[in-house]
């Protein structure tokens, strides 16, 4: 790994970042770059795909998380890959997202660089569109590492709040805001041969001080591992059909959450394939059975099977919860799931692209207990 | 899949047969099986709801016996576990 360091002007850390970007895309070494850019309304920031450096002008900061960005690299890789490099700005969720889909043949990383930027958390969407605050969202949080308060987590999504690792790992380059100050100096670091190359020729300068981003990293994922081990103790109470049900009592079966999630990817989920359909006289069997019977029908159905198929790639980006039109904590349920079964399979979702996904492969010599008496 | 809308429609037991591991036609699906067994569990292991009620059991299509034997059991032990009290929620 290469440490460097960007030196940020005039405490302005978006037009310094935009700086480094534009370099980049200059260089001749990447032909596009998606990064995240407010649209003109400065409403939401979407990943925008950006050829021409005079027309970048992100905001790699911005609190909020719109659609996959996972989904968005998978749409671009994955008819074909680019010809020449592109850089994608990620943060730690996505990256994570995007190295499960690649691992479901869904995305391809040939000729994509990862940048992964540390991640303060997002806002809900509409909480960033109508920032209540005088500040911008961007500068909200600027201010909240700066200063090292709490003042945005009133504001984060409860996915972040209780995030797994917001830095990012896998990543070709690394913008680190952490164990800086960023109002001075942005932590620029790369974590492969192309990574190297790229950060080569840009105006860095050579990082001097020790260890002080090492250890702020490991004090934030101390201090977020602490925060989810106490959410995850607080849910243990969603036991037990009577509370499970009460739980998506509001689902509607609209299935948005599913749209919004970056690893359902399947072209025609089986919930909206007709193997639902039934003719009339089905229908009123399943009333006779129970005497009545809500519809739509299925509604909890939906959300355990699709529990069941993608809680082990789940990444807890929380744009599940985001999607809900009746705001369904989503988390609270699907963290501990995700939690329980990936410790069961020993599996890491975004760890390593070339592990394979646990159903589709297994041992002989494993959970042999299990169809035994 | 179809195990967790037995269950929500209101079986009382869900029996999952197949042959044993390293001695079936179909190579290695019971293997596969085993796996997405261990996860349904997890998963309704997480949301405290009852996976006694799923019942793998690996049973060759030569041990007649051993099927007989196996339903008995499965039906003596869900008859301890009662009816599934998923079957009296109408609006799931």
């Amino acid at each position: 790994m290469t440490q460097k360091v960007l030196k940020v002007k005039d405490n302005d850390v978006l037009g310094s970042t935009n700086e480094f970007l534009r370099h980049l895309l200059s260089s001749g070494k990447i032909q596009a770059l998606l990064v995240p850019q407010s649209i003109p309304s400065k409403k939401v920031v979407y990943p925008v795909l950006i050829a021409d450096p005079k027309k970048l002008h992100a905001d790699i900061i911005a609190p909020v998380l719109p659609v996959a960005t996972a989904t968005v690299v998978s749409k671009i890789t994955k008819v074909q890959p680019p010809s020449k490099p592109i850089g994608v700005v990620l943060r730690s969720c996505q990256i994570r997202a995007l190295i499960e889909l690649v691992k479901l043949n869904q995305a391809s990383l040939t000729n994509i660089v990862l940048i992964g930027v540390d991640c303060p958390g997002t806002f809900p969407i509409n909480t960033y569109a109508g920032f209540p605050e005088k500040k911008t969202p961007t500068h909200f949080i600027i201010d909240a590492i700066t200063k090292k308060t709490n003042d945005a987590e009133q504001y984060l999504r409860s996915a972040c709040k209780v995030c797994k690792d917001p830095i990012p790992t896998n990543a070709d380059i690394i913008l680190g805001f952490y164990g800086t100050d960023i109002e001075k100096e942005i932590i620029v670091e790369a974590h492969s041969e192309i990574g190297k190359d790229l950060l080569k020729d840009l105006p860095l300068e050579d990082e001097k001080e020790g260890n002080a981003r090492e250890k702020a990293v490991k004090e934030i994922r101390e201090e977020k591992d602490k925060k989810r081990a106490m959410f995850l103790k607080e849910k243990e109470g969603i036991k037990g059909i009577e509370k499970v049900a009460e739980f998506f009592d509001k689902c509607v079966n609209c299935h948005n959450c599913r749209q919004a999630c970056p690893i359902c990817y399947c072209k025609e989920c089986l919930f909206d394939s007709s193997v639902f359909d039934a003719e009339a006289y089905k229908f009123i069997r399943r009333a006779e059975n129970k005497g009545l019977f809500k519809m739509p029908s299925d509604a909890l159905l939906f959300q355990l099977g699709r529990m069941n198929h993608m809680i082990l790639s789940c990444v807890e980006c929380g744009l599940c919860e985001q999607a809900c039109p009746n705001t369904i904590p989503l988390m609270e349920v699907f963290i501990p799931a995700a939690e329980n079964a990936q410790k069961e399979f020993e599996y890491h979702p975004g760890k390593d692209k070339t592990e394979k996904v646990p159903m589709i492969v297994y041992r002989e010599d494993e959970f042999l207990e299990v169809g035994e008496k | 899949m179809y195990i967790l809308r037995a269950l929500l429609e209101g079986a009382d037991g869900v029996f999952v047969g197949g042959c044993h591991p390293g001695d079936c036609h179909y190579i290695d699906g019971n293997y596969k099986a085993r796996r997405r067994i261990v996860l349904l569990e997890n998963i309704l292991g997480t949301l405290g709801l009852e996976k006694e009620r799923v019942w793998l059991r690996w049973i060759s299509a030569s041990e007649g016996q051993k099927f007989a034997d196996t339903m008995k059991e499965m039906t003596e032990s869900i008859r301890t576990l009662g009816p599934n009290p998923i079957a009296k929620h109408w609006n799931l």
